[in-house]
């Protein structure tokens, strides 16, 4: 569905007049209705990554093709980013209307959503009265709304507590259930990458390259059974240790 | 509650503290130079009955409303360009050196002369002593504009008309209400050295014919109507339009 080729991408810098080499041969493709995750190191240009498949950036040599004709320009997109980036001057609700084109034929959807989001009782107010937990909720409702060709998430669940980030884990599962769609999850938390995605690119420190590449093997019915997703973990994070020794 | 409302007594108290000095410095200078407060009132009486001062008020206040809406529109418009683009910005700020500095009598006589003693040279000399200051204002709101903000509009593919309108205008709606606030007492006197000078009506132009007769009671009278007027404005719009546009913030 869509195949990602980044031969190369530089940074200026400012200082040195030289550019600097963030992301190398960075080549894969989505398979529709995948759920891929990215594990690298802080620091190694993950969010460039994103940027540039988003269409953000698109000073970078290779290219982003969509299959069936989309540029990235007329893909659907559905973005949740590390920090929810929530407008603070609208409602839950309004963050949420804001990104669909035609929010009034749409109030059923929104209702639907945020109702399985548990977010119903407190859409008319506004972010800055929210838990950093429950603004996750809405950025992550605003991202499927539109009903994503793809939908990317950077880091949303970092800085959570765990009981938090483990309830938002399954709310996600939850509504992906409902509402297929492709994903590219980006985390540096190999247990989380485990319980959610089918495949995980494991990326290295800068410039970024995909160093290893692993099917997670376990099917989408199961993955709430903590037991299963503990016991691969266990089996990736032998690996994990290998490709990061520090 | 009582936070709220113990403010008001004090600015009452304060108030009353000021008519009071007044009154007492009236009363030990009887030479006419200084009215006291009744007599002022009555002045204010007597020109409102017979239709002056509600007049004079009136040609006043429209001036400063068309200047003010005029100022604002042109000076948001070029602070945000500049505040948007380091090339715009480079280009225009001499201008905006320039323009900051010359004084206020100087633009309002040369617009007379240049343009004749007609209305919207009166405006157009308030207007171009107004816009550097909106222009200042908003340049600087227009540079800490959000990035991310804008990167999620980007992503999610909003139109521009919706990035304008729910992402840029409310992140520049406390630079526009802090512009029209000062912009509000820098205009109107402004606005009455441009009546004094050049109008033949207006709250300035009175003043002028009070001043020849050094008739001090019918200046307290027009300027302090003026005041009051003024402090309409803000308590009853400007205010209340910024509550409603911060009632977002804890």
């Amino acid at each position: 569905m869509l195949e990602i080729r980044i031969d190369n991408k530089h940074f200026e810098d400012y200082r040195s007049e030289e550019a600097r080499l963030v992301l190398e041969n960075i080549h894969f493709a989505l398979q529709p209705g995948e759920f891929i995750s990215l594990i690298g190191p802080s620091g190694c240009g993950k969010s460039t990554l994103l940027h540039i498949i988003a269409g953000l950036d698109k000073a970078f040599n290779g290219s982003i093709s969509w299959q069936g004709g989309h540029d990235t320009g007329d893909a659907r997109l559905g973005y949740v980013f590390q920090n929810p980036r929530l407008l603070p001057w609208l409602s839950v609700r309004d963050n949420i209307a804001l990104v669909l084109d035609n929010p009034v034929d749409h109030a059923h959807q929104i209702d639907a959503l945020l109702e399985a989001t548990g977010l119903s009782a407190i859409s008319h107010f506004h972010p800055a009265h929210l838990t950093i937990g429950m603004q996750r909720r809405v950025a992550l409702a605003r991202a499927f709304i539109v009903q994503p060709t793809l939908l990317i998430m950077d880091e949303p669940f970092v800085s959570l507590d765990a009981p938090t980030a483990r309830q938002l884990r399954h709310l996600l599962l939850n509504v992906w259930d409902t509402r297929p769609t492709t994903v590219i999850f980006v985390t540096h938390d190999l247990r989380e990458a485990t319980m959610l995605a089918d495949r995980i690119l494991f990326l290295s420190t800068s410039p970024a390259r995909v160093i290893r590449e692993v099917q997670v093997d376990i099917s989408r019915d199961i993955r709430a059974d903590e037991r299963i997703v503990e016991s691969r973990y266990a089996e990736l994070k032998l690996l994990f240790n290998q490709l990061y020794p520090n | 509650m009582s936070s709220r409302y113990a403010p008001l007594g004090l600015r009452l108290a304060s108030i009353l503290l000021l008519v009071a000095i007044w009154h007492f410095a009236a009363w030990e200078w009887q030479n006419g130079m200084l009215p006291s407060p009744p007599e002022v009132l009555q002045v204010i009486w007597r020109e409102t009955q017979g239709g002056d001062l509600p007049y004079h008020l009136s040609a006043t206040l429209l001036r400063v409303l068309a200047s003010f809406i005029i100022a604002m529109l042109v000076g948001s418009t070029i602070g945000i360009l500049m505040g948007r683009s380091e090339g715009i910005n480079q280009f225009f700020d001499p201008w905006l050196i320039f323009f900051l500095n010359i004084p206020a009598l100087v633009v309002i006589i040369l617009c007379y002369i240049w343009f004749g003693l007609v209305e919207w040279s009166a405006i157009l000399a308030i207007v171009i002593n107004k816009i550097p200051n909106v222009v200042v204002t908003l340049r600087e709101g227009a540079r800490t504009l959000d990035k991310e903000y804008l990167e999620m509009a980007h992503s999610f593919r909003l139109s521009r008309r919706k990035i304008l309108l729910h992402i840029t205008l409310p992140q520049l709606l406390p630079y526009f209400t802090v512009a029209a606030r000062s912009g509000l007492s820098l205009i109107w006197k402004i606005v009455l050295v441009v009546e004094l000078l050049g109008r033949s009506n207006g709250v300035g132009f009175q003043l002028h014919l009070f001043f020849q007769m050094f008739d001090v009671a019918g200046i307290l009278a027009y300027s302090l109507s003026f005041i009051l007027v003024m402090l309409i404005l803000e308590y009853a719009f400007l205010q209340p339009l910024e509550r409603r546009a911060n009632r977002w913030r804890r």
